[in-house]
């Protein structure tokens, strides 16, 4: 049974094959739930992103429940884990690129070292006990590289739960969880170029999860420089490396901070931050140059 | 009895090979050949109106379909894997209240109009990102 | 006497039509599909007079039949006239070549063929397949109201109200 929902801002796919439509309602309820928590854009039931963003909420400490506030600290891990190339509080700066996308001219600079400034400057209090976050700082949240692959684990954690094997999760087409085919076997991802176009094969997935950066992102030529909806929050660029960037590995999560961050980083970076974490990895450059190292999974160019 | 089995045993034997060869030709013709298109099959009383592909639709952009239905208009609506039943001049209202539907094997059916809208396939081990 | 084979079509013509008529009137739940039972004239008419009487019948009913209730040339009249042409076909070569079935065994066959025709006709006017998996619900209440029909045309041709083809004028 498959099953397509609108959530983050996009349609999140299901495909359950041995499992009932009650497990299909649950992880349909369940990122629902964090599509509204993460929200930054509208306030939502429960919008906690919203509301911490909201200036008269900056040095408040706002309630939120466990799941958000999980969200949040696994944010502030990958943070430290991919050296700042990964941030959740580049919200002001991708608000600002956004609009340069649309309207096709770059940000004020002064803005943009603004925006940089206060994802430095900013600090982000967590109270455990009392479930509280603090934002200290005028920086402001944003999870948009971080919450389908949040959502994926939790959704995978319903499905283990149920001792579901076979599945296919995709949410938005860029954090994807690959169970078991309905035969048992594996799944074949085709990647898509900025123009839509399928370029890269990858067959034998399954039982793991993949991050995929840059395909589905609007992208924008300024001056004829090539300008992205990803930001770099150390330098506030909306530049990116490559124009595909793909990690895969067991935490949906991770694999989609990771893609976001590796758009931004140099190659032997990337590689070895994907080398701490045991996590496979593909870049794929304008040029055509295809760098990948990836465990049982195949990879041809189409 | 017997004597009537003896008589039409051959009846029988026919009868077991016809059904036996049913079932071949409509596994032959239902094998899912493209089942991994979410598609959703649009009828107006017992005619196909509508076949359409909504892996192949914008999320973004509602295509639109008002179709004659047996007692007034109905207008259809599908977006990118989601269809359905958007005003209807039946009294019950129902199809119109079941709303988007995303998930397959899923019917919407206005029995007031005739309108029925099936949706099938969707789920393949290929995915495209 | 050929006035009065003249006489038994016509009759027998009417009857397939009253019948088809009636029938039509059941609420199928496959579209353009109907139950056959007008079949009971075609399959008295092949065993007792010959394939052309059944042929002129079967064919002529299913015209009236059109015209009558006003959807003569859109589909349901080509998926009958197909029908009734496959079946009659089929019936009339099972008759002669497979002498072991009884009138049940042709009536089997007869419907098998008119659901199996009735169905192509429809994939093409629909242009696609998906039509087919109406069949296997198609043939079985075809085939069940097959049985019917042979049963009740052997009690017609049993019971001696027919005359013979002498007496009717050999062709």
């Amino acid at each position: 049974m498959t099953s397509t929902v609108y959530a983050f801002d996009t349609s999140c796919r299901m495909n359950l094959y041995s499992a009932e439509a009650a497990y299909l309602d649950e992880i349909e309820t369940c990122i629902s739930a964090i599509s509204r928590y993460s929200d930054t854009y509208r306030n939502r039931e429960n919008g906690y992103a919203y509301a911490i963003n909201k200036a008269s909420n900056k040095g408040v400490p706002v309630t939120v429940n466990q799941t958000f506030f999980d969200l949040v600290a696994l944010g502030l891990e990958y943070e430290e884990l991919t050296d700042g190339y990964f941030s959740i509080l580049t919200g002001n700066l991708s608000a600002l690129w956004k609009n340069a996308l649309e309207t096709g001219t770059r940000p004020e600079q002064s803005k943009i070292d603004q925006a940089v400034s206060d994802i430095a400057n900013t600090e982000l209090v967590l109270d455990e006990e009392k479930l509280t976050i603090t934002r200290n700082g005028d920086a402001t949240l944003d999870f948009g590289g971080l919450a389908k692959g949040f959502a994926l684990d939790e959704s995978l954690k319903i499905l283990k739960e149920h001792d579901v094997g076979k599945y296919l999760l995709n949410y938005g087409k860029s954090s994807v969880a690959f169970g078991r085919y309905k035969d048992d076997g594996s799944y074949n991802a085709n990647l898509t170029d900025k123009n839509a176009k399928e370029i890269l094969s990858l067959t034998g997935l399954m039982d793991t999860c993949i991050g995929v950066s840059g395909s589905t992102e609007q992208y924008a030529v300024i001056d004829g420089e090539t300008y992205t909806h990803i930001v770099n929050p150390k330098t506030g660029e909306a530049k990116a490396q490559y124009e595909l960037t793909l990690a895969i590995g067991p935490s949906g999560s991770l694999c989609d901070a990771l893609s976001t961050a590796f758009m931004l980083m140099d190659q032997d970076e990337a590689i070895s931050l994907a080398a701490e974490c045991g996590y496979g990895y593909l870049f794929y450059s304008a040029d055509g140059t295809l760098t990948y190292l990836l465990q049982d999974v195949e990879v041809s160019r189409l | 009895m017997k004597a009537f089995l003896k008589k039409h045993l051959f009846d029988g034997i026919l009868a077991l090979l016809l059904l036996c060869s049913t079932i071949a030709v409509m596994l032959y013709f239902l094998w899912p050949k493209d089942s991994g298109k979410l598609t959703a099959k649009v009828y107006v009383q017992s005619e196909m109106v509508l076949q359409l592909k909504l892996d192949e639709l914008s999320e973004n952009e509602v295509e639109s379909y008002p179709l004659n239905g047996k007692e007034g208009e109905v207008v259809v609506e599908a977006k990118y894997r989601a269809i359905r039943i958007a005003s209807s001049s039946c009294p019950s209202q129902y199809c119109v209240n079941q709303g988007w539907v995303s998930k397959s094997s899923i019917s919407i059916v206005c029995a007031h109009n005739a309108v029925s809208i099936i949706l099938e396939g969707g789920d393949s081990n290929e995915v495209v990102l | 006497m050929r006035v009065r084979r003249l006489v038994y079509d016509a009759v027998f013509l009417a009857m397939a039509i009253a019948l088809g008529i009636a029938e039509s009137y059941i609420p199928n739940f496959v579209p353009g599909v109907k139950l056959g039972l007008a079949n009971v004239v075609v399959l008295i008419m092949l065993y007792g007079f010959g394939v052309y009487e059944a042929a002129f019948v079967s064919i002529l009913r299913v015209f009236v039949v059109a015209l009558l209730r006003g959807n003569i040339f859109q589909m349901p009249f080509f998926m009958s006239l197909a029908g009734a042409i496959a079946s009659l076909l089929v019936m009339f070569l099972a008759k002669h070549l497979l002498k072991m079935l009884t009138i049940y065994g042709v009536s089997l066959l007869g419907s098998y063929f008119h659901c199996l025709a009735q169905c192509l006709v429809a994939v093409i006017f629909l242009e696609n397949w998906a039509i087919m998996y109406y069949f296997p619900f198609m043939v079985l209440l075809g085939m069940a109201t097959g049985i019917l029909v042979a049963f009740l045309s052997e009690r017609v041709l049993k019971s001696n109200i027919l005359p013979s083809n002498q007496s009717l004028g050999a062709r």
